[in-house]
């Protein structure tokens, strides 16, 4: 009797704190395959977006350069200013010592990753060692094993930052690719590996024809490749309006695809669009698609996640439809969805939304979508 | 009979000596120059979808477990027998035996367990077997030597502890145990070397992890130390545990209060003894922290700061039970003197103390937030618990936690003790002043930690460390004195309620889970690097699993771990038990 008392009390404790362990934040991990991306054709705009990317992902630079003090903060701190202050400062004795301008910081920053004791601001020395070894690791080498261009991508992100045209060399088809293994430890979502899933991941066919969506909020990227070059293309992405087509405005496509893509999947990307046929492939008859049964499927045959913020996408193209229940009635949610233009949002634009739903959808989709929306909580 | 004495000597002189002659025997000078494998993510066999990191991982952990276990009780054991001999009380010497009974069942066990942990390494990361072997070559030969030797000392300590109780044999009967505690020492600290090893290589090329070094070179890796102390302290807690959780067994099992007495002045050792090895176990904790950071400050920060740093969270809750269900158990033991009562009224203040220190250490400080989150706390920190979070408080909990436990401890002591010098009262007077003071530097350089840089925070920490530990001392050696010649209550044996018998119990399965838990962060902070910078782990396994994944492996685990435990207990009770009719 004492065995069974014995053995169900270490069973309540042991469950307790396995269930303890699920209820705190689950990070969860990067379990995709490794995937190498060339940078051959990458401008000098797609190599700051890349060290940028590098700055915050692989090369682990954030880990101190941030606010705690453990390093300087690279991007709070007036490059502008502090590049030049360290060229000429008498401490340091190395390959920009005393020199002035862009290709000097270039050097500068280079050595700061092979060499980081080379110089060491002061107060951020390893203890004991009165600022002449730096705790920093060096960054070519394991762990972190950036390669050459990974280190000449971060120097010009540094040099931008610090209103300097970068002067690192652009990769070419020689170059090493670049790896991109899985985070080990979490990642805030799976390493995408194929052009596909990245444009279904970030939604681009909600707004440009891909995938036979029709959509015509953006311009048809079937024949990319004829009107531009990898780097045109990867600056659109990354800076969609520095240069917008004809017939088209700006302000609608996101900004932030540079901090929200990893630096593989732009390329990869990149690359499968280039790839596209000039013209897009003939669409199936909408009346030969089975009809959605799940609400999961509507959303993800009609694209409603591309530009409403549903299943976590946090596309603002058209209004958050969270506690839309509670705003609308079922039949003026079902108004808005076919007649999406008879009243529009507050802060939204008119003639966005595609007025063709009422063709498209089976009458029990649009009932599967009405009710979803109606008891969608805030 | 003189030979195990001569022979433990020869090792121990040999061994200081010359270190590496010991550790790396054999050995010849490196000429394999090949670097480390890198096999490929289609290089690690796949066997019927079985997850090989799931297998290894139970299998290392269970044998962590058992070979923890084994190697901590003969340690005690023996300072339980010199007791025995110093006091020339039987009761520590049957103690000291009834121990190493328990150990008897677990160690075959533990080499069985072994056999599987090599056995799916072999068979699931073939390549990093074969490059730990090119590193450690000989050493792991005398490994599995040791390991015989030490089942033969184990069973001649067992066997001859009636042949050689009394007079000068005693003296053979404890050589051999000295002999059995360095030998199992020895393992211990080589497996450590090769756990280290993976951690902080040394003795290879930084780049290709070629070996360039001896075997004693990649012995004596930045992190082996820190791992040794921690491990040995942590052995010492954990062993306390269990036998507790032995006694605790025996203890509500047993009709006999005569037994219960036996079994009730047992768990209270054992609870002593695994208290006095996790008193200085969070400060080799931070001298193994430090250590990490030192060596790689991405490690220390993927540690402390990264995505690790919620599981010291949950290692904040097991202490927090540990440290509550210690206290309880203590002072439900005030009930076994008749003075007792008189000290019960400072019990919750303790609790209060205890209690505080717990929450303080569970509240914590980064958090994962959705940024609609962070709008509505209007920031990434609370504005009131965020403080809670850093080191510093932290720092602060911990340490008066320490004191708090040890204040329960010296109640009961001093329940059944009445001084009678003439200085008692000033005697009393210095303690009370010592315990003012010394909380008085814990909490002033916890509010140190807040006002300077963050490089300095750690350092606040050592003045706390050392408030703590001297409070302890010094109060032992005045009670040392003070009561000298005490006039002696009687302590009554077996007078415990059966709850604080489950508060002991506690113990054994919360420090479990703990090493579980810390057995995880370790591995966990190689990141996705079989030997850390040297060979990449490009297994499919190469992620960190999630807390709740880790949480279900580690439940497992422990709950296998206890399973076996608890039935070692039975076994043992039923050994003891004879059939109505025979003698």
């Amino acid at each position: 009797m004492t065995f069974i008392k014995v053995m169900g009390f270490s069973v309540v404790l042991l469950a307790f704190y396995a269930v303890y362990a699920q209820l705190l934040p689950q990070v969860e991990p990067d379990r995709s395959a490794p995937v190498e991306a060339s940078t051959d054709g990458l401008d000098m705009a797609g190599m700051i977006a890349l060290g940028e990317m590098l700055f915050h992902g692989k090369g682990t630079c954030t880990l101190c350069h941030n606010d705690l003090g453990r390093a300087p903060d690279l991007l709070q701190t007036d490059l502008a200013a502090s590049f030049p202050e360290r060229l000429a400062d008498p401490r340091y004795s190395g390959v920009s010592a005393g020199k002035t301008g862009a290709k000097a910081v270039e050097g500068y920053i280079l050595e700061s990753m092979r060499a980081p004791s080379a110089y060491v601001v002061a107060g951020f020395g390893k203890k004991g060692t009165d600022d002449t070894v730096s705790p920093m690791p060096v960054v070519d080498a394991a762990p972190i094993g950036l390669s050459s261009v990974e280190m000449n991508a971060l120097a010009a992100f540094l040099q931008d930052r610090a209103g300097f045209d970068p002067t690192v060399p652009l990769p070419s088809a020689d170059d090493t690719p670049v790896a991109q293994t899985p985070d080990a430890g979490a990642g805030p979502a799976p390493l995408l590996t194929s052009g596909q899933d990245i444009v279904d991941e970030y939604g681009c066919a909600a707004c440009h024809d891909l995938n036979g969506s029709g959509a015509d909020i953006g311009p048809s990227l079937y024949g990319i490749g004829k009107r531009m070059d990898r780097a045109q293309l990867i600056e659109a992405v990354i800076d969609p309006n520095a240069t917008i087509a004809p017939g088209f405005e700006p302000g609608f496509m996101p900004s932030d695809f540079g901090d929200r893509m990893r630096g593989a999947e732009l390329l990869t990307l990149a690359q499968f669009l280039l790839e596209l046929p000039d013209t897009a492939p003939a669409l199936p008859d909408p009346s030969a698609l089975p009809v959605a049964t799940t609400v999961t499927e509507v959303i993800d045959n009609y694209g409603c996640a591309g530009c409403h913020d549903l299943e976590g996408s946090g596309a603002e193209v058209g209004p958050r439809l969270n506690g839309l229940g509670a705003r609308l009635s079922p039949d003026g949610i079902r108004t808005a969805i076919l007649d999406p233009n008879a009243s529009i949002a507050e802060g939204f634009e008119a003639g966005l939304m595609p007025d063709d739903f009422a063709q498209q959808m089976a009458d029990s989709e649009i009932d599967l979508i009405v009710d979803y929306l109606v008891n969608l909580p805030e | 009979m003189r030979i195990p004495v001569l022979l433990s000597l020869a090792i121990a002189a040999f061994a200081l000596l010359a270190p590496d002659l010991v550790l790396a025997a054999g050995e010849e000078m490196a000429t394999v120059l090949e670097g480390a494998p890198q096999p490929s993510r289609l290089d690690y066999p796949m066997i019927g979808g079985v997850s090989a990191r799931t297998v290894a991982w139970s299998m290392a952990q269970m044998h962590l477990f058992l070979a923890a276990f084994v190697l901590a009780v003969p340690l005690f054991a023996i300072a339980t027998e010199l007791m025995g001999v110093i006091t020339r009380d039987d009761r520590y010497d049957n103690m000291a035996r009834e121990f190493m009974k328990i150990t008897m069942a677990a160690y075959s066990l533990t080499a069985l367990v072994g056999g599987g942990l090599l056995l799916s390494l072999l068979v699931f990361y073939p390549h990093l077997m074969g490059y730990m072997v090119k590193v450690f070559r000989g050493q792991m030969l005398i490994y599995a030597a040791l390991f015989g030797l030490e089942s033969i000392t184990l069973y001649v300590y067992f066997y001859s502890w009636d042949a050689l109780r009394r007079g000068n044999r005693k003296y053979y009967h404890m050589s051999i145990g000295l002999m059995l505690n360095t030998v199992g020492l020895t393992l211990m600290f080589i497996a450590n070397a090769w756990v280290s090893f993976m951690m902080s290589p040394a003795g290879v090329d930084a780049t290709t992890g070629a070996v360039t070094g001896t075997i004693w070179e990649a012995t004596r890796n930045p992190l082996w130390n820190p791992l040794n102390l921690h491990r040995f302290l942590a052995n010492i807690a954990y062993g306390g545990a269990i036998v507790g959780g032995y006694a605790a067994y025996m203890f509500l099992a047993e009709k006999d209060p005569a037994k219960k007495a036996h079994y009730d002045w047992m768990g209270y050792t054992s609870n002593f003894i695994a208290i006095l090895g996790f008193i200085p176990l969070p400060f080799a904790g931070y001298w193994l922290m430090a250590e990490i950071y030192a060596y790689s400050q991405q490690m220390g920060i993927t540690a402390m700061g990264g995505i690790l740093a919620w599981l010291f969270i949950i290692q904040a809750v097991l202490i927090g039970t540990i440290m509550l269900a210690a206290n309880y158990y203590l002072w439900s033991g005030l009930m076994r003197t008749d003075r007792g009562a008189q000290y019960a009224k400072y019990v919750k203040y303790i609790a209060v103390v205890i209690v505080g220190g717990f929450l303080v250490w569970v509240t914590p400080h980064t958090l994962i937030l959705t940024a609609d989150e962070i709008q509505r706390l209007g920031g990434t920190h609370h504005k009131i618990l965020g403080p809670l979070g850093i080191m510093p408080a932290k720092n602060t909990a911990v340490n008066l936690m320490l004191v708090f436990t040890f204040m329960s401890f010296q109640l009961f002591y001093r329940s059944s003790r009445v001084p009678v010098v003439k200085w008692a009262k000033a005697g009393n007077m210095a303690v009370i002043a010592l315990y003012a003071v010394g909380i008085a530097n814990i909490v002033g350089a916890g509010i140190y930690g807040y006002i300077t840089p963050t490089v300095y925070k750690v350092g606040a920490s050592v003045p706390q460390v050392v408030s703590t530990l001297s409070i302890i001392i010094f109060a032992v050696i005045i009670d040392v004195f003070m009561l000298r010649g005490a006039r002696s209550e009687k302590v009554h044996w077996g007078r415990m309620t059966e709850r604080s018998q489950y508060a002991l119990f506690v113990l054994p399965v919360a420090f479990t889970w703990l090493m579980g838990l810390m057995g995880y962060i370790r591995s966990s902070l190689r990141t996705n690097w079989h030997v850390y910078t040297i060979m990449k782990d490009n297994s499919p396994e190469a992620y960190i699993p999630s807390i709740g994944e880790a949480g279900n492996v580690i439940t497992a685990i422990t709950l296998g771990f206890m399973a076996i435990m608890v039935f070692v207990f039975w076994l043992s009770r039923l050994g003891a038990t004879k059939q109505k009719g025979t003698s």
